[in-house]
């Protein structure tokens, strides 16, 4: 070991059991007090003297500092003495039965004394109760805590202590309890508790035997007595005999003990030895019986006990799993400790990234448009990717530098230049700067701007990634490198639908793709309309099928394009097919992925979340009965239905109700079926443009601040106008932006 | 022997996870910024593992976060060009990089790592098992392999539904990568770390003491997590238990009124209890957002006290509670205070939670007395022993890096339900000394002091251990299947 090493444990302080039970009465304490339990001088003063010292002595040295340990020291002292106290008297009891059981034995009128019932009257019972716990001390440490006289007396000890100190004001502070409760733990159980009762019962027999000892002797001294035993039945013979058993232990140790003719000679009636030297020799027995079957062995468990109680003592340990320890852990012995920042963050701006400065590619002649896939897994829908019947032309996938040098050098050295280069990325990836200085490589090459596609966005979010944020990201990247936001799209290429088909044909500047309408009429006029007119129509506040019935005729209005608002609600193809508990688990869905297109400043609100959520929820409904023309309520599963949409108005708000206590999502009143079924409309009308772009436009026109209430059918006309104006405004700047 | 701390740098393409790495080591909620961007973390950050606390050595392990990798193919590319062709040594390389000053605009990023790396005594590159393994990948290794240290891949996200774990394994080791380690810093498996430490100790001969004695902390600190986290849920158990108030038979309001401070002071008791296993385990309350837990403010979703409590959690209601409207008419005195739903719900919700305790004279003269003794029923008890076990094990199973709410099952293992109950058959003894608990308004025979008390908290303790460590394995198979 080296000398440091050494030095440092001679420096540290031995604990002392006085330490450990301190810091168990401390522990006591603050389990009652927890306002004493926050002792910052105290940690810091452990603290500062652990020096690589265990846990447990952390704990004792700030157990020493507590703001109460002199107060605990001193309860502990009163309990220790109380509880002396209680052992000497019990000592003094215990003499005096000693003395008692002596005179009773002897008896004090008649002058012939029957031998044998003196010693057994003197020895058999403690026999019996050592015998009982040399029994209890080879069984386990438990049992002889609870059975023996020791335990009786701590018991007593115990309840006098909380009875006294209850009562009194001296001792009734909480520093007592504690010292008490400690002391009680400590003593009362386990081997500590075991050698502790033990020692007490030794102790209290030892007083019994010496009282005995004492007052026998003065009473052989002063008096004559006749020893004799006497018998009914049994044959003398057997007499003879035991006595000689019982004799040879006292006469092993010296005393003077009957012969054999002296023993015959005793029987009474007709005894003939009653001569002095007999009685001599029988008060030996008598006296020696008591030294050696009662007195000596207990005086000797007496040491062995304390012996083992010492030695029980100084191995005891603090348990520091007790929660009163183990929450000390981490402030008294920290297992971490921080360094804190060491290469600081520069002003450097790493996203400045200008690859190589390769000269601005010279014109050439125009070719076909030509896609390549930049760190993504072939998608779903093919690749090359062709849009209607015009394949791109495929410049592969790049995943790594000789990918991206031979793509490069293609794109530089070919007789012509795509008419749009399409890089396709993965919405699963993280952009990082080894991207986008590709991306910006590669639009180097040509002079005409590169598009961005962003895929992937459906697997992405089964990894619960918030997509709009990584989204955003993406975007960000992009635009470091100059790539601009309107040349972005989000679509999924492993979910190709009508529409992602067609807002892909425009980025590629393919306009005559097969069975798709260049541009869908505008329906969101139509569909205000019929929230309207369904709002006049209705005498009381909506319940949830009249708002599903009005949610349906909108969607009628989109049926066309359902395939994609259905893909982009998460609605399942047939839902009629479902369990109830699958159908409910499928509103869910809806309406968590709803709200989950709204902008965030809205999915602050109670209001709109609420909204969000019904409005989704009512979308699945409306998709899976668009083609029956029956009454929604009609539906057989429309009663569990209907209770799960009614339970999400309830359950929107719940997630940001710390944040806007003052707005509570109440029942689904008239304005929250017109917000629901507004949104639902612009939803619809918005859907084939990319998450993103959906959330930015509902956020530029939905205000909520300025907002009039819409209390009855009045207002549902001017609001929806007003809407409807923000939305227009919007989607302009989406399109000018 | 080696006196020097050992420094280990965290390394990896960015958003794969370091600063993650970092706080679930160090058991550290607050270290550093952990989000799902790109180049999130743009400094070096180290924190210190310290073997001395518990009378230990007093040596440390240095981790330090570093940013993330983001453009090694045109930084590989930019080293080849410095080489020329030539032979030049690859640390060399690293060295002459760091010098021109590329390495701090560019790549500034990259030169922090690369610059922490040199100073480090191994790397552990960590990898986001769910991407591809890619060129950019393999440039990375390429380029910390020219440091000449001694690295060690990392998978992270091996939980995850579509990690590649099997792909990422195959190509490091064709790049001679053997030792591998997989970490997920979210679902976190004490089991997993300590192989990653051991992966590092075959890789670091000159720390291999260290490495030894840190494994060993990290399970002894374990183990000790365990047992504090059975004493404290069972110091909760024997306070519910032993717990009694007596409420008048006859007058109803009063009655009421004793029912409700009744419920008032266990659920305080169990949310009590919830703080402190968080603390213990050093989650917080009112982590990054504040609804990381169902437990809001340290508070459980659903009220204690109902009977969709009990059902959530499958626990029948005991014995001839489960004739619910019987319960209803025979403990009539009882329930009519219990206003907890209508018809029979309140007699199987009522006959589930409180129970007339068993027939002790004490009681009997009570009710000679026109007072009733109203204490918490076994499957009460079973439940808050089976909630209390399904967030210990949740805990355990809890890396330090989780930002996402825990999601607790919605119902609990059934093999914890079956042992909550077992364990309430432990509590019978905590009936007999009302004492005993140490919750509010608590008077009868026994006391705190009673050591007999402490003896049945251990006894409880080591059962609801055994029972933790079931569920925490078990929540692991779930997760590793
Ligand atoms: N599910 C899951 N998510 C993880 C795991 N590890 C990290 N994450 C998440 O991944 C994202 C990135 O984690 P960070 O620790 O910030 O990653 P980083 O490597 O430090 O990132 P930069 O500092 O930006 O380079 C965060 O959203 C984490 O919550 C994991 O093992 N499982
Ligand atoms: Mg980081």
């Amino acid at each position: 070991m080296s000398r440091a090493a050494s030095g440092r444990i001679t420096r540290r302080r031995r604990m002392r059991f006085a330490d450990r039970l301190l810091a168990e009465s401390v522990r006591a304490l603050e389990e009652t007090q927890p306002d004493a339990a926050a002792q910052p001088a105290a940690n810091l003063q452990a603290v500062e003297a652990a020096d690589g010292s265990s846990f447990e002595a952390r704990i004792t040295a700030r157990a020493a500092a507590h703001t109460s340990a002199d107060r605990l020291r001193n309860a502990l002292r009163h309990t220790q003495q109380g509880a002396m106290l209680t052992i000497t008297v019990g000592v003094i009891v215990a003499a005096l039965a000693g003395a008692g059981a002596t005179r009773a034995a002897l008896g004090l009128s008649a002058d012939r004394v029957n031998i044998f019932w003196a010693i057994a009257g003197l020895l058999g019972i403690q026999t019996l109760l050592l015998l009982a716990w040399a029994v209890a001390a080879l069984i386990g440490p438990r049992v002889l805590s609870t059975g023996s006289l020791g335990g009786l007396l701590v018991a007593l000890w115990r309840r006098m202590g909380q009875r006294v100190c209850g009562g009194r004001g001296g001792c009734a502070g909480a520093e007592h309890q504690a010292a008490l409760r400690a002391t009680a733990n400590v003593f009362g159980r386990g081997r500590i508790g075991a050698w502790t009762f033990s020692t007490i019962s030794h102790a209290l027999w030892t007083a019994f035997n010496l009282a005995c000892l004492a007052v026998m002797l003065a009473m052989l001294s002063g008096r004559h007595y006749t020893f004799a035993w006497e018998t009914t039945i049994l044959p003398s013979r057997a007499y003879v005999s035991l006595t000689e058993v019982v004799a040879t232990l006292p006469s092993a140790v010296g005393f003077p003990t009957p012969d054999r003719e002296q023993i015959e000679g005793s029987e009474w009636p007709g005894a003939t030895h009653t001569d002095g030297a007999t009685q001599r020799a029988w008060a030996g027995l008598l006296v020696g019986s008591m030294v050696t079957y009662g007195l000596g062995p207990r005086v000797a468990l007496l040491v062995i006990s304390l012996g083992f109680r010492l030695r029980a003592m100084r191995r005891y340990r603090l348990d520091t799993s007790l929660p009163g320890y183990a929450r000390l852990r981490p402030i008294l012995a920290p297992s971490t400790e921080t360094i804190g920042v060491i290469d600081e963050a520069g002003d450097e701006s790493p996203h400045h990234t200008t690859g190589d400065s390769a000269p601005s590619a010279a014109a050439r002649p125009i070719g076909p448009p030509a896609a390549l896939g930049l760190e993504i897994e072939r998608p779903e829908s093919g690749w090359p990717l062709r849009v209607g019947s015009t394949a791109l032309d495929d410049l592969g996938f790049v995943d790594d530098r000789d990918d991206r040098r031979r793509v490069l050098d293609d794109l530089r050295n070919a007789e012509t230049e795509p008419a749009v280069l399409l890089i396709v990325c993965s919405l699963m990836t993280t952009p990082d700067r080894g991207i986008a200085g590709f991306v910006e490589q590669a639009g180097r090459t040509i002079t005409r701007p590169v598009r961005v596609v962003l895929t992937g966005g459906e697997r992405c979010r089964q990894r619960d990634a918030d997509v709009a944020q990584r989204g955003g990201d993406w975007r960000e990247a992009l635009a470091r490198v100059g790539v601009e936001e309107e040349n972005i799209v989000e679509l999924d290429l492993d979910h190709l639908t009508d529409t992602s088909e067609r807002v892909l044909a425009e980025l590629v500047g393919v306009v005559e793709v097969v069975g798709v309408a260049s541009q869908p009429a505008r329906r969101i006029e139509e569909a205000f309309d019929v929230i309207a007119s369904h709002a006049d129509a209705w005498r009381t506040e909506p319940g949830t099928s009249e708002q599903a019935e009005l949610h349906r005729a909108i969607a009628r209005l989109y049926q066309h394009e359902m395939a994609g608002w259905r893909d982009l609600l998460h609605v399942p193809s047939d839902l009629k097919k479902l369990s109830a508990g699958d159908v409910t688990k499928a509103l869910r869905t809806s309406a968590e992925r709803m709200t989950s297109l709204l902008p965030d400043r809205l999915k602050q609100s109670p209001k709109w979340l609420a909204a969000g959520a019904a409005a989704g929820a009512l979308g699945c409904v409306a998709a899976a009965t668009l083609a029956a023309p029956i009454a929604i309520t009609a539906l057989p599963a429309w009663a569990g239905m209907g209770a799960a949409i009614a339970g999400l108005w309830k359950l929107a708000p719940k997630s940001s109700a710390s944040k806007d206590i003052d707005e509570p999502a109440g029942p689904p009143d008239l304005g929250g079926a017109v917000r629901a079924a507004a949104l639902f409309a612009m939803l619809l009308e918005l859907q084939g443009r990319g998450e993103a772009t959906i959330s930015r436009v509902l956020d530029r026109a939905v205000t909520q601040d300025d907002e009039q209430p819409i209390e009855s059918a009045s207002h549902v006309q001017p609001y929806l106008t007003e809407l409807r104006h923000r939305f227009d405004m919007a989607l302009a700047s989406e399109v000018t932006s | 022997m080696n006196d020097s701390p050992l420094r280990i740098a965290v390394v990896g393409h960015t958003n794969t996870g370091k600063t993650s790495l970092l706080r679930t080591v160090m058991r550290d909620v607050s270290f550093g910024e952990v989000s799902d961007h790109p180049a999130v973390t743009r400094h070096v950050e180290g924190a210190a593992v310290v073997l001395g606390s518990d009378g230990g050595s007093g040596r440390r392990v240095e981790w330090y976060d570093t940013p993330g990798l983001e453009d090694s193919i045109s930084l590989l590319d930019l080293l080849e060009t410095m080489r020329a062709g030539r032979r030049v040594e690859g640390i060399d390389l690293i060295q002459r990089f760091l010098d021109k000053p590329e390495s701090h605009d560019r790549f500034a990023q990259e030169a922090k790592a690369l610059r922490q790396v040199l100073t480090s005594d191994v790397a552990l590159y960590i990898i986001d098992a769910r991407d591809r393994v890619l060129g950019k990948h393999r440039d990375e290794l390429s380029i910390l392999a020219y440091c000449a240290r001694p690295i060690v891949p990392v998978l992270n996200f091996v939980a995850a539904e579509d990690a590649r774990t099997k792909e990422w394994r195959e190509q490091l080791s064709r790049a001679a990568m053997h030792a591998v380690a997989e970490f997920d810093t979210v679902a976190f498996d004490a089991a997993s770390e300590q192989r990653l430490l051991e992966k590092m100790r075959t890789l670091l001969d000159s720390h291999g003491e260290l490495l030894t004695e840190l494994i060993e902390d990290r399970r002894d600190e374990r183990a000790r997590l365990i047992a504090a986290t059975g004493n404290v849920i069972a110091e909760l158990l024997v306070d519910a238990a032993s717990h009694v108030r007596t409420a008048p038979t006859e007058n109803r309001r009063e009655r009421d009124a004793a029912l409700d401070a009744f419920r008032k002071v266990v659920v305080e008791r169990e949310q009590a209890c919830i703080a402190a296993l968080l603390e213990l385990h050093r989650f917080r309350a009112d982590d990054c957002d504040a609804s990381a837990l169902p437990i809001e403010d340290g508070r459980w979703g659903v009220d204690l006290f109902s009977p969709a409590a009990m059902r959530q959690f499958g626990i029948q209601a005991t014995g001839g509670a489960a004739a619910g409207a019987m319960v209803g008419l025979t403990l009539d005195v009882m329930l009519a205070g219990l206003s907890l739903g209508t018809g029979t719900l309140i007699g199987a919700a009522a006959g589930a939670m409180l129970g007339v305790g068993r027939s002790h004279g004490r009681q009997m003269i009570k009710r000679a007395r026109g007072m009733t003794e109203v204490h918490c029923d076994n499957a009460t008890l079973a439940l808050l022993a089976a909630r209390q076990v399904t967030l210990a094990a949740a805990l355990l199973r809890r890396g330090h890096a989780s930002v996402t709410p825990m999601h607790l099952a919605d119902a609990p293992a059934k093999q914890v339900i079956t042992d909550s109950h077992g364990l309430v058959s432990h509590l019978d003894a905590a009936r007999l000394f009302p004492g005993w608990s140490k919750l509010s308004g608590a008077s009868g025979p026994g006391s705190p002091a009673d050591p007999r008390r402490q003896s049945l908290v251990e006894e409880l303790a080591e059962h609801i251990t055994a029972i933790i460590r079931n569920a925490a394995d078990q929540v692991g198979r779930l997760s590793h299947p």
